[in-house]
Parts: C-alpha cells; sequence; structure tokens
C-alpha cells in the first residue's frame, strides 16, 4: 500500500515533469554571437568589487557622505564668535553707588580741604580734618552682618566663632561711622575781608563810606556811597547803611 | 580547413568525439585556447539556445536571459585556461551560467528593497514575458497555450532557488540526475530530493494545468 501510494506520488510528480518538458523553448536572437564577440573585444569581465551594490547605494553614499562633511563645516563656522562685529556694550554693574561723603579723600592725600567761592590769597574760614576711610580693604558686603558669638580671649579682645577662622574684613556701615566734627574756623580782619570783596571803605575820616566797589561786591548789591555799619567776617556779611536804611548784604 | 586540422590532432583518451563526427567539447575548448576563433563560435551555436532557454525559465525574463546566455559565454572565453577536463564542458558552463543567474536572482531582491513601488509589487508581475520573433498574429490556441506557458512560467519563477534550479534542469532542459548533481555540487540523493520537492511545490500551483 505504501509502495503504491509512493509510485503514485511519483507519477504525479513525474506528470509535472512531463508538463514542464513541453514548454515551448526559446532560443538566442540572431545577433548573440555578435554581442558576444564585442564583449570579449571589450575586455574581461569585472570581477567582484562593488559590482554587487546597487548603483543608487555606490553613486549616493560619497555624495552622502560629502554632503555631511560639508555640512559640519559650514555649521562650525558659523557658530564661530563674529570678530569683526564691534565690542559688545555690557551693561554697568547695578550695584548701588555709595553716597557721595562730603571731606572724604584718598588715604594717600593729607592736604587739607578747603571749600570757599573766594578767590584770594588766603581765604576760605573753613578748614575741614581730613576724614578717610580705607576702601581699598572694604568688600563687597555693604550690609551689617548679622551678630555672631563673640569669643573672649584670655589675654583680651574676642574673635568670631563662625566662619571657618579666616578673617573677613567687612566694611563698616555708613551709619556706624563716627559724627564729623565742625571744622574750625581761621578768621581774618575785617579790613581784609573788605578788601577781598572789593570794597574800598577809604580811611576812617570817611566814617566808613565806600569809595569803590569790586565785582563781588557789586553782584551783591553794594553800592558807591554806602557807609560800612559793621562787618561779620564769620558770617560773610556787610551791614550798610544807604539813604538812611541799614541793610545786610552777603558777599558770596 | 581548421576544423580538419583540428580533427586529425590526438587530443588523447578523455575527450569524446561526437557519434557524428563532429568535434567534442574538449576538442573544441582545446582549440580555442589554440587561437582558433572558428572552434569558440561552434560551442556558442552549441550551448547558446539551451542556455538561453535555460535561464529564461529561470528569470522569467527574455532579456534577462539574453544578457546573461552572452556573459556566460565572456566568462567562459576568458576562464578557458582554467578549465578542466575532469568534467564535461556542458556542466562547466551550465555552472556558470546558474550562479550568473542566482546572483541576478539576488540583485533583484536588493532592488526591491530599495524600491519603494518594487516593495509592494509581487514578483509575478515584475517578469518579463518572451515576445515572439515574427510579427504573425497568433491564433486562439495558440494564445491558450501562450498564457498557459506563462502560468508555468510564473509557478516555476515562484520557486525558491533551491528547487528551481534542479527542477528546471531535470524537467525543461532534460539533464541526467548526475548531471544535476555535478552543476549545482550536491549529492545524488539531495538533488532528487530538490528535484521532488520542487515539482510538489509546482503540482499545488499548477492543478488547472495537469
Amino acid at each position: 500500500m505504501d509502495n503504491e501510494n509512493k509510485s503514485f506520488e511519483v507519477l504525479e510528480n513525474e506528470e509535472v515533469g512531463r508538463l514542464l518538458g513541453g514548454l515551448k523553448r526559446v532560443g538566442a536572437p540572431k545577433d548573440f554571437d555578435f554581442q558576444v564577440r564585442a564583449r570579449i573585444a571589450v575586455g574581461r569581465p569585472a570581477a567582484g568589487g562593488l559590482s554587487w551594490m546597487p548603483a543608487s547605494i555606490r553613486y549616493a553614499a560619497p555624495l552622502a557622505v560629502l554632503l555631511a562633511v560639508g555640512g559640519y563645516v559650514g555649521m562650525m563656522q558659523m557658530d564661530q564668535v563674529d570678530e569683526t562685529v564691534g565690542p559688545v556694550i555690557v551693561a554697568a554693574p547695578t550695584e548701588p553707588a555709595l553716597p557721595p561723603v562730603v571731606g572724604m579723600v584718598d588715604t594717600d592725600s593729607t592736604e587739607p580741604i578747603v571749600t570757599s567761592d573766594l578767590t584770594a590769597d588766603r581765604v576760605s574760614a573753613e578748614v575741614k580734618p581730613v576724614q578717610t576711610v580705607d576702601r581699598s580693604t572694604t568688600a563687597v558686603q555693604r550690609k551689617s552682618s548679622p551678630a555672631r558669638p563673640k569669643v573672649e580671649k584670655p589675654e583680651g579682645g574676642s574673635y568670631d566663632t563662625a566662619g571657618t577662622g579666616q578673617k573677613t574684613i567687612v566694611a563698616p556701615d555708613i551709619d556706624d561711622l563716627a559724627p564729623i566734627p565742625t571744622p574750625k574756623k581761621v578768621f581774618i580782619s575785617a579790613k581784609e575781608f573788605l578788601s577781598s570783596a572789593g570794597i574800598d571803605a577809604g580811611s576812617t575820616a570817611t566814617g566808613g563810606r565806600i569809595q569803590s566797589v569790586g565785582v563781588s561786591a557789586a553782584s551783591a548789591g553794594i553800592r558807591v556811597g554806602d557807609v560800612i555799619e559793621s562787618v561779620d567776617v564769620q558770617a560773610g556779611t556787610i551791614r550798610i547803611k544807604r539813604d538812611g536804611k541799614s541793610l545786610t548784604v552777603k558777599i558770596n | 580547413m581548421a576544423f580538419d586540422s583540428v580533427r586529425s590532432t590526438d587530443v588523447g583518451a578523455k575527450l569524446k568525439r561526437m557519434p557524428d563526427g563532429k568535434l567534442s567539447d574538449h576538442e573544441l575548448v582545446d582549440a580555442t585556447r589554440g587561437g582558433d576563433e572558428s572552434a569558440f563560435s561552434e560551442i556558442m551555436q552549441r550551448y547558446r539556445n539551451p542556455l538561453t532557454n535555460y535561464l529564461y525559465r529561470f528569470l522569467n525574463d527574455y532579456e534577462e536571459a539574453v544578457d546573461l546566455a552572452q556573459e556566460t559565454f565572456v566568462r567562459v572565453y576568458f576562464a578557458l585556461d582554467r578549465y578542466h577536463t575532469q568534467y564535461a564542458f556542458s556542466t562547466y558552463v551550465y555552472r556558470i551560467a546558474t550562479n550568473l543567474a542566482i546572483s541576478e536572482l539576488r540583485r533583484r531582491k536588493r532592488r526591491k528593497l530599495l524600491s519603494l513601488t518594487g516593495l509592494f509589487q509581487s514578483e509575478e508581475d515584475s517578469d518579463v514575458e518572451f515576445q515572439p520573433m515574427d510579427g504573425r498574429r497568433m491564433a486562439d490556441d495558440e494564445l491558450v497555450e501562450d498564457e498557459r506557458s506563462r502560468m508555468i512560467g510564473r509557478a516555476i519563477a515562484a520557486l525558491p532557488e533551491k528547487y528551481r534550479i534542479p527542477v528546471i534542469l531535470r524537467d525543461v532542459e532534460g539533464k541526467s540526475y548526475d548531471e544535476v548533481a555535478e552543476i549545482m555540487e550536491l549529492g545524488l540523493g539531495t538533488t532528487k530530493s530538490r528535484i521532488s520537492r520542487g515539482r510538489a511545490l509546482l503540482k499545488e500551483k499548477l492543478q488547472n494545468y495537469l
């Protein structure tokens, strides 16, 4: 039974073979030999290489590599900072400026400050002592630091327990500074004062009548013929009498 | 004539002379090696039609079959120095043709992968049918036969190559099992098994024509 089945299967398969054998046969074209001779004349066929690779990949791959390299180089150049552009203006720091302190000078300067509007050899009633603040040692911190526990050293003095033990110089607050003392004033004579103002009061024989007036006196309102009643050098004023009336004029 | 001079040469015991007195393949090969171009023409005369038919049934594309058949002869010509007479010249020629056909199949698959339209195209639709040489109008019987042949060709083209090759060599070209085994460089049992399996697969597809 098995053999009959096997031969039946073989017969069926043979039938397929006969079917294929009965197919119409095709032949080579008339110019077949000529084409072969032409190919032989060209030369040996290429052995291996990249012939297995599709033409699209063979040509596209190197092109893609070129494009990638070119794009990368272009992007690198675009990212570089353009040095031909002018300097970038950076906004000034917004740290608030310290309020001006009158009389503050550099620590190196020891010259007294003279404040006066009078242009004379010896002028100004005010000579202020130098009040210095060593700005070079001021730190960034302006606010008063919070109170830190202090430890008293046996030999006296104290030090902060906070921090790593390193000294931190903190600028003193302006409010903590000692008040500026009143400047001492140097008095000059009334004659010198009047002379500096350009006022010529003549001698005592004239009774203090003004003979000539300088620019500063004239701008203050003093006229020739006014009679000087008194001079307050400290206040910078002159009391005059004009037409029976007394006037006080301040000399700037 | 060139053939007379070649015929009288003592070519050795291994060379076979054709029954009708024509030169054997090996004699023609020797003559070609010696510079006799007419011997090579004779070789082409003997094998161009069978090779073209074999490759056409394998690829189901006539133009491609002709191209590969020509390429086969070109390679044979340049490899004549390496050819050994220990096996038949037809085996040598068919082996070269088979390798070229397999390479073409694989190239087609790669092309189909790269082509967007090819992904949606079946292999059966991509073949190029054999066109008759003359311009005669085909009769109804011929049209039916032509359609039948086309269907069988498609069925063969749909076979995996390891079954397609032995089936075509055995059933279409009429080669013996030994010759088929020699061409495919397989054992005889494996060759018969593959032929049987290929026929079984074709039987499923060609029920209407059996």
